[in-house]
């Protein structure tokens, strides 16, 4: 399938999501007051029991996801609004096709798609972060996060996703030069992120990022 | 299952238990039963009210809402010793099996709203292999809430004419997956556990309890109740679980916060904190709710508690500002004492010396707050201005900036 035939669809349920998210702003407020959108997709699999599992899944991330920005919004944040906006796409985005849909917008978008079968046939679950603007001290804007969810990884995969989000809010609470909200927030990333381990996942440079952001702002 | 059964159970707990067998000989007040599950008590109000409403997943969400609903249920007393200090009283209340679900923060706090309730402990369960995963959070109602059912949950200290305030439960608190076998899912539901027997003996056939039932002695897994519809009492039988889950832990020990009853918060809170299985986020709030426990029950053990939370990585933003007001509240109370009247030829109490090393403890765990407040936080003013009162000004080293790691404040 080509670039184009791909990228269509995605830019278009962008666009409609953004539309129904995204109110007028006054341009005075509009740096401070544009909301925060986190998106959660899941990637449609071919036969129903797997979308219903895989829809499960993705609901216990918005959950977590829903809840860490609500913690920050009410303690941290008071004048940024936050949107958490879910959606299932046919396709995952690709790397060029995420920068084109962020250009010019802070959010967080995460896609999930269902995995190989892991050891024991256990369900895998990828789940692909992009951070764009908010990525902070990380190297690349990317993160991909790949674990069974049918047993004790499936704590570390939502962990791991609740980290990367209170990750991007600090790096956009330092953007807006709330400094104490930024390091309050990197300091609850950092505590869940002691709980898992985030070398086993290939996620070092999450940790090296969280280290550095605090020891620069904190 | 007997669904018909717990549901007749779930329509409301009055959670007025008593504190050992002597509790039950103590006055008390009576509570009206709600006229349905999810509308909140009329008459008298309870001083705590926690709601817990069916989890989403039919009939496996109403038995986990069972199960939590009764943990934290079971674990409240009436009254503390020594006797005439009073916990007030606390109701723990569920939804009815047709009511609906709460699966979301939003609808959590709708539900808190509309019953006024200071907490609810909600989430979701799947059935897995031979067991129930169970994703549990617990919500904390907002200030608008706490304004109309004032409780203890605020924790105020008095220094001369200024007062500083520190609300320490707050947000909404995700608990790491619990593991559930489908014995105890279904032991909840068995009859035995719903019926209202004569005496302490299984099994029984005493009527079911419906309605809902005020409890007036936990006793082991026996709990003597009076049924709300027609004031019968009896005994019925909650047997406990293999291990106790730490969201039903955490939950109890916010109760008891909330009633004021911080040698039993104190308990949960570090049985939490001391739990790998709660995660890192929990066991972290569970520290700090801990030491303000033992703080506020005015409990020595503070210092060694924050010695060994430092020692555990499980130091926080609210374990330190939690040490400072204890700090603060100690130094106070030693200044006092070494300022009364010496009578005869007795040597002053060597307080001050004391009660300046309560100050210098106060500053240090102040000084780590300061990446994390911002200027204008009243709790952070508070704190300076109590200070500068007492010509400890706030040091140059509180106003600039700290370079810490995140995780360690």
């Amino acid at each position: 399938m080509s670039l184009n035939a791909r990228l269509k669809p995605a830019l278009i349920a962008f666009g409609v999501l953004l539309a129904m998210s995204i109110q007028p702003q006054a341009p005075a407020q509009a740096q401070a007051s544009t909301p925060l959108s986190v998106f959660l997709a899941h990637v449609r699999p071919v036969d129903e029991a797997s979308r219903s599992g895989l829809k499960t899944w993705t609901d216990v991330f918005a959950r977590d996801i829903d809840i860490a920005v609500r913690n920050a919004s009410t303690t941290s944040f008071a004048t940024t609004r936050f949107e958490l906006i879910r959606s299932e796409v046919s396709q995952p985005p690709t790397l060029p096709e995420l920068r084109v849909m962020q250009h010019g917008t802070r959010s967080i978008y995460v896609a999930n798609s269902l995995g190989a079968a892991g050891v024991n046939g256990a369900t895998r679950v990828s789940s692909m972060v992009y951070l764009g603007d908010l990525k902070g001290d990380l190297q690349e804007p990317y993160i991909q996060i790949d674990q069974s969810v049918r047993t004790a990884d499936y704590t570390a995969q939502k962990d791991a996703l609740t980290v990367l989000t209170l990750y991007a809010l600090a790096n956009e609470a330092h953007r807006l030069g709330r400094t104490p909200a930024s390091c309050r927030l990197l300091q609850r990333a950092s505590t869940v992120a002691r709980g898992i381990d985030l070398q086993r996942m290939r996620l070092n440079a999450v940790n090296e990022a969280l280290a550095k952001s605090g020891r620069l702002r904190c | 299952m007997n669904l018909r059964a717990l549901a007749a159970l779930a329509a409301t707990l009055i959670a007025w238990p008593t504190f050992g067998s002597a509790g039950e000989a103590m006055p008390r007040k009576t509570l009206r039963s709600p006229s349905t599950a999810v509308v909140a008590t009329t008459g008298d109000e309870p001083n705590v009210l926690v709601a817990v409403p069916n989890l989403p997943e039919g009939e496996l969400g109403v038995q986990i809402a069972a199960l939590f609903n009764l943990q934290v249920w079971r674990t409240l007393r009436r009254a503390p010793t020594p006797p005439g200090v009073s916990f007030g009283s606390a109701t723990a209340i569920w939804s009815h099996p047709e009511d609906p679900t709460v699966s979301t923060a939003q609808a959590a706090d709708d539900v808190a709203e509309r019953l006024a309730a200071q907490m609810v402990l909600w989430g979701v369960a799947h059935r897995y292999g031979d067991g129930v995963v169970v994703d549990m959070n617990l919500t904390i109602a907002d200030e608008a809430v706490r304004r109309r059912r004032p409780s203890a949950a605020e924790w105020s200290i008095q220094i001369e004419d200024r007062r500083l305030s520190l609300m320490l439960p707050e947000g909404v608190y995700s608990f790491a997956p619990v593991v559930l076998s489908q014995r105890s899912v279904q032991t909840y539901s068995s009859p035995s556990a719903l019926q209202l027997c004569q005496a302490r003996r299984l099994p029984c056939r005493g009527p079911r309890v419906e309605g809902g039932m005020e409890a007036k002695l936990h006793d082991g897994p026996w709990s003597r109740v009076k049924l709300k519809r027609n004031d019968q009492i009896g005994w019925i039988y909650v047997p406990p679980l293999e291990n106790r889950p730490d969201p039903a832990d955490f939950t109890s020990g916010m109760v008891c916060y909330y009633r004021g009853d911080f040698i039993r918060a104190a308990e949960f809170f570090e049985r939490v904190a001391a739990s790998p299985a709660s995660g890192e986020l929990i066991r972290s709030e569970a520290a700090a709710l801990h030491v303000a426990a033992l703080a506020r029950s005015a409990g020595d053990d503070v210092p060694n508690a924050l010695l060994r939370y430092r020692g555990q990585n499980l130091e926080s933003l609210k374990l330190h500002q939690a040490a400072v007001m204890y700090y603060l509240a100690r130094w106070r109370a030693l200044a006092l004492e070494a300022a009364r009247p010496v009578i005869g030829d007795q040597p002053p109490p060597p307080a001050g010396l004391l009660s300046d090393e309560a100050l210098g403890a106060a500053a240090h765990h102040f000084r780590a707050t300061a990446a994390y407040l911002d200027r204008d936080d009243p709790w952070r003013k508070g704190v300076e201005r109590i200070m500068r009162s007492q010509n400890f000004a706030p040091p140059l080293w509180f106003r600039l900036p700290q370079r810490n790691s995140a995780s360690s404040p």
